[in-house]
């Protein structure tokens, strides 16, 4: 409803801009409503090589989304949100944060916010938004375990409140990466724990940190020993919350991971967080249900228990660059409640570099873009089987390739 | 010294002869030999046809040639890069005849030029290459860097980052970065460190460069597939001391020293030269990028304005470099052997990371370099014609980036953070990495005239490359370089070269081989006793290439001349393009060689005379076509990358130059480049897709430029044959995109601004022409220019230079 009512207020205030401009064009044209504007409805980010574009189309579902002589240029790295019409790219190019929003000229930049004072390393890796009106930019730990943080207040786009906060060592291992969400005052925070000196060795179970939030304070370390490698995710998130309040999260262990593949009885394996604790009556062993070596990187939850995930065969790829280069990963639906998982029969692809899909009228949007072949945007019936699924709007062909879609409302 | 023993001699000769003539009544010529701008040329060659009678200028550019009998005479006045001037005359009961000469120039058609000089006769290069001398005799009382200088000129242009000592590419007719080779007379500069290189080089060591587009001959022994540029220092066998200084803004110092001395008993010679460069670099910016942010301004950026600029802090730069040439010249086992060394030390502060948007406080490079060396050089060894040459060297380098700052700074200079990792390139992890580097260059040219209109010509070029990295901050597998890589490389090539139908037709054909050995590491995960490990496996690579072309020229007219070079030619991939450089470059173990076919065509028209007034015209057309072009990558939001093998490009272009002069007062030039590069990649080799940018303009790259100015010259003024000179230069570069032109929306796309630059120049020489001064302003107009996206190069500078020489012989 909030969307709506916000699409409504921004529509009113650009009717009402271009009702003045008409006016002021000419007295004689008043009683004519003037011309229709329309917002486009999504956003794509897409990308040739090492060119990034955020273009916009108003169908998923068919047509064509093209990048040529059209889209924004950004340097974001695939790291952008949207919320309440307005999106957020991270600027590598410029260190800032930027604000956009398409308006009936297009893409216009609102306001930036400059990362180097509030993040030392002029940078904020994740960014996410944690409420209703709220954008959290958080990065991952120092040589001293502290994370800058970074509470913006939306849609004003300004920071509310900055700092850091300390995830410890954890028996002599230091953390190296964090990630996670935010439910009812806290912070529970998936991470990587590694030796920076050496990077030789992990533990050998999974760590949350759970803080207040947004004090960040109050810490306490969860730990589940039903697998190991990272809970902070990756290029997407790995936990999620269901409609029940508990949390779920899935551990990412690849063998070109450290050391991580030389404990391959280790599995990928979604684990419970129930009532802020590890709910160890609850592993769901993602692993023992493929006959080779898999890793989950990444999932997004579209409700009832429902969750897809981008499966990497591991046996397949011969160093971490491959799940990057080639067509080594699948669409994967996860029943989380009956703890099974399917494997759609959309064409494999590089998934990994895919960083967020839309979910709207009971289907999931999905940018695919198999190395080889056209990327288009894939509507897939949320709870439906392997081939429930069509494809979509198509992309401009060739080397063009999208990785994340985004709701301009 | 020698100079003066000359002079004297030359008197006691003259004054015995002029006794002599009192009694038979024979003549004297006098007179002086200047270039079209009234500037004199020293050691030029006047000879009496049909006689042996002929001497040199002096430093005054004066002749006297005695001893004539009545009689009527041809006098043919020549030097190197001008065309030779013969004048008629009579002498008569030994009157004394006053005779000047003035020589136009010939700068575009060395070929056809020879050098009489210490009595031999040398051809000088080939001449159906594209190839463009420019003279900077004039220009060493100014402070001009050699950038500034080759930039103006057409087709070329050098993208800066910053200001002095800052990085740079060149590019030539559309070809660039490493496919553009420099040279110092004739030898590589690949090797010679950063301290050696084109972007500190002082006007004042220079006398000539040569620019060399598309088609390189092969005594440069080099795989240049877009060009070369050769800077030729002084050669000239005579006793000199010469220093400069110069001062100017952003406290920015240039000194050099540069003497020779020999005796020409034993003919042992030492030549030294040296120059030190400083700069705090601490101009203004403003603009997008330049910014500041605060808990005050809410973190929003503030950006800094043209009124109230942003100073740059952190890009001092500072060089020292010596060379000094110890050995023997006119020997009859050597016309020239050396034994050398050049030695360098340089430190700068790294104000910035791939824009001025990221902004380092306290990063800085050292280096220090040396380089011992030999040359040798004999003419007519064993037989008449056969020339030959070599030079080998062995080049030490080692350079330290130092990032181990724990704080963070914005524009304002000011730290808005610390980071307890330390470092500001690479946030995570503090860093002093340490590249050493050891090249051994060798090179060998040789060539044998077989008749006076044939010669042929042979080249063989080695380098071989060793680069290993140390750092003390950082765990071993993450030390790029940690194990030793190197990379070897063989030039070689063959020439024929012809004069036929009277000199009218210049022909070179020629064969080139490459040969490129390099051993890259890669990392790899290996299981070693039931746990993964990292280890740099050796990956080998090997290939080679063959190439060959030919360039031309034909005299149409006296005035007219056209000129064709075709060539397939071979780029190896560089050390750094292979090795990395430790820093943001990693390296690429399977990179190949860059391959392109080269056409240039040319139409010389001029130089016409009509009373006072001199044109001259020229037109250039080129074609590249080129494959497996090696471009940078980026691959992470660091900026970071490697060098890929991806492109094939197809460009076309066309330049233009004119020249305009009234008397000897005015010169006017004017130029003008557009360049039509398209990437010519059909299908994407890394998507394994068809490429939705195939024939769309190459991204980042200026396709349209244009230059004029206008010298001006002056005789006499204050001081009786005191001279000055006067500058004022205008250079165009049109706004081009960051990105693919074709995809994005045009308004909203990053660009590289338009830039339109003015200098200006004077200097006056004293009349013994010992001491001059001169003056420049660069930037006149204080604009805001940009070479590369949010890179703001200097604005308005002020300097001013001294130089004093001391010839003698």
């Amino acid at each position: 409803m909030r969307f709506q009512k916000l699409h409504f207020i921004l529509y009113a205030k650009i009717s009402f801009i271009a009702l003045l401009t008409i006016t002021s064009c000419s007295s004689e044209d008043d009683g004519d409503p003037g011309p229709q504007i329309s917002i486009p409805k999504y956003s794509v980010l897409a990308s040739v090589g090492d060119q990034e574009y955020l273009t916009t189309s108003d169908d998923l579902s068919s047509g064509k989304i093209s990048i040529v002589g059209q889209g924004l240029e950004t340097n974001s790295f695939g790291s952008a949100v949207t919320k309440d019409g307005y999106t957020y790219l991270n600027n590598f190019n410029e260190s800032t944060v930027d604000q956009y929003q398409v308006t009936e000229n297009g893409w216009e930049k609102i306001n930036s916010i400059s990362i180097a004072p509030l993040s030392p390393s002029g940078s904020f890796r994740l960014m996410q938004i944690t409420g209703d009106n709220t954008l959290l930019l958080t990065n991952w730990p120092d040589d001293n375990g502290d994370c800058p943080y970074a509470i913006v207040s939306l849609p004003s786009f300004t920071v509310a409140s900055n700092g850091s906060f300390n995830i410890p060592d954890v028996k002599g291992f230091d953390p190296v990466e964090i990630g996670g969400l935010v439910k009812d005052g806290k912070i529970y925070l998936g991470t990587m724990y590694s030796n920076v000196g050496t990077w030789d060795s992990f533990p050998d179970s999974l760590i949350t940190w759970k803080l207040d939030y947004p004090s960040f304070t109050n810490p306490e370390m969860i730990v589940s020993t039903a697998s190991l490698g990272t809970v902070a995710g990756f290029t997407g998130p790995s936990s999620l919350v269901d409609e029940k309040g508990d949390i779920y999260q899935q551990n990412i262990r690849s063998k070109h991971w450290y050391n991580m593949g030389t404990r391959e009885e280790m599995p990928t394996v979604f684990v419970r967080i129930r009532d802020g604790e590890y709910d160890d009556s609850y592993v769901f062993n993602v692993s023992e249900k493929f006959g080779g070596t898999v890793s989950l990187i990444g999932i997004q939850y579209v409700g009832n228990g429902i969750a897809y995930g981008k499966l990497l065969d591991e046996d397949a790829t011969n160093e971490w660059g491959d799940a990057w280069a080639n067509n080594y990963t699948s669409i994967v639906k996860i029943d989380l409640y009956n703890k099974t998982i399917t494997k759609l029969n959309i064409p494999q692809g590089p998934f990994i570099a895919i960083r967020e899909g839309i979910v709207e009228n009971g289907k999931l949007y999905l940018p695919i873009s198999p190395v080889g072949q056209t990327a288009h945007i894939y509507e897939i019936t949320i709870g439906g089987g392997a081939d429930d699924f069509v494809k979509g709007a198509e992309l401009d062909g060739n080397n063009v390739v999208a990785n994340a879609i985004f709701k301009n409302e | 010294m020698r100079f003066k023993i000359v002079i004297l001699g030359m008197l006691i000769v003259s004054s015995s002869f002029f006794s002599h003539a009192q009694r038979i009544k024979e003549g004297t010529i006098r007179g002086i030999v200047l270039d079209e701008r009234n500037e004199p040329l020293v050691g030029s060659s006047v000879v009496v046809k049909g006689t042996e009678k002929g001497v040199l200028t002096d430093t005054n550019g004066a002749y006297s040639i005695n001893n004539l009998s009545p009689g009527n005479y041809q006098i043919e006045a020549s030097f190197i890069g001008f065309r030779k001037v013969v004048k008629t005359l009579t002498v008569k009961n030994g009157d004394p005849i006053k005779l000047d000469f003035v020589l136009p120039e010939q700068l575009s058609e060395l070929g056809e030029v020879t050098i009489i000089g210490n009595a031999e006769t040398v051809e000088i290069r080939e001449k159906g290459f594209n190839v463009e001398a420019i003279e900077t005799r004039q220009l060493k009382a100014q402070s001009i860097d050699i950038n500034r200088v080759l930039d103006r000129s057409a087709g070329v242009r050098i993208r800066r980052s910053g200001g002095m000592g800052s990085d740079f590419i060149y590019s030539l007719d559309g070809m660039s970065g490493q496919s553009i080779r420099f040279f110092v007379d004739g030898i590589p500069m690949d090797y010679f460190g950063s301290s050696y290189s084109i972007n500190n080089f002082p006007t004042s060591l220079v006398d000539r460069i040569d620019i060399y587009k598309g088609v390189v001959p092969i005594d440069l022994g080099s795989d240049a597939l877009g060009g070369a540029i050769n800077l030729v220092t002084n050669k000239d066998i005579v006793n000199f001391l010469e220093a400069s200084y110069s001062y100017g803004s952003f406290n920015t110092h240039q000194a050099t020293v540069q003497g020779q001395w020999t005796t020409p008993e034993s003919g042992f010679t030492a030549k030294l030269s040296t120059f030190y460069n400083y700069s705090d670099n601490n101009y203004k910016v403003w603009g997008r990028g330049v910014t500041y942010a605060n808990e005050e301004t809410d973190f929003r950026p503030v950006t800094f304005t043209k009124e109230n600029p942003a100073t740059r802090f952190n890009d001092n730069f500072r060089t020292v470099n010596a060379k000094l040439d110890l050995g023997f010249t006119n020997k009859p086992w050597a016309d020239q052997v050396f034994v050398g060394a050049v030695v360098s030390d340089l430190e700068r502060g790294i104000q910035h990371g791939q824009t001025m948007a990221v902004v380092y406080g306290d990063v800085k490079y050292k280096e220090d370099f040396l380089m011992p060396f030999l040359t040798y050089r004999k003419d007519n060894l064993l037989t008449d014609g056969l020339n030959t040459d070599f030079f080998i060297s062995l080049a030490m380098k080692e350079g330290i980036t130092v990032d181990t700052s724990t704080f963070r700074y914005d524009w304002s200079g000011e730290i808005v953070n610390s980071n307890p990792n330390g470092g500001e390139i690479n946030p995570n992890s503090r860093s002093e990495f340490t590249l050493e580097e050891d090249a051994y260059v060798g090179r060998w040219n040789t060539t044998y005239s077989l008749r006076d209109n044939h010669k042929l010509g042979m080249n063989f070029t080695y380098t071989n490359v060793e680069r290993n990295g140390k750092d003390p901050f950082q765990p071993w597998f993450r030390i790029p370089l940690l194990e030793p890589q190197s990379l070897r490389t063989l030039f070689g090539g063959l020439s024929y070269e012809s004069k036929l139908f009277n000199d009218r037709l210049n022909t070179s054909i020629f064969i080139k081989y490459y040969g490129y050995k390099a051993s890259i590491n890669e990392d790899v995960l290996i299981a070693i006793d039931g746990e993964q490990q990292t280890i740099a496996r050796a990956i080998e690579n090997d290939q080679s290439n063959w190439g060959g072309g030919f360039a031309s020229s034909f005299k149409v007219t006296p005035q007219i001349r056209v000129k064709l070079s075709v060539e397939q030619a071979t780029r190896m991939p560089s050390a750094e393009e292979a090795l990395g450089d430790g820093i943001t470059i990693q390296n690429a173990p399977n990179i190949k060689p860059e391959q392109s076919f080269n056409i240039n065509a040319g139409l010389t028209l001029g130089k016409y005379y009509k009373g006072d007034h001199s044109f001259k015209a020229g037109i250039t057309g080129f074609y590249r076509d080129t494959d497996d072009q090696l471009l940078f990558t980026v691959t992470d939001n660091q900026g970071n990358g490697q060098f890929q093998n991806i492109s094939k490009t197809l460009g076309k272009g066309v330049e233009v130059d004119l020249k305009y002069g009234f008397k000897e007062f005015l010169e006017f030039t004017a130029n003008a480049t557009y360049l039509d590069i398209r990437n010519n990649q059909a299908f994407d080799e890394t998507a394994n897709q068809p490429n939705i940018v195939y024939k769309d303009r190459l991204r980042n790259t200026p396709y349209l430029m244009a230059n004029a100015g206008f010298r001006f010259k002056f005789h006499h003024i204050i001081q009786k044959d005191a001279r000055a000179f006067a500058y004022v230069q205008t250079g165009y570069v049109h706004e081009y995109f960051l990105g693919w032109p074709s995809l994005g929306t045009a308004s909203l796309k990053n660009t590289i601004p338009s830039q339109l630059v003015h200098d200006l120049g004077f200097s006056y020489s004293f009349p013994r022409e010992n001491l001059s001064l001169g003056f420049d302003i660069s930037n006149i107009t204080n604009q805001q220019v940009y070479d590369n996206f949010l890179l703001q190069k200097p604005g308005r500078a002020f300097f001013v230079k001294i130089t004093y020489s001391i010839t003698a012989n």
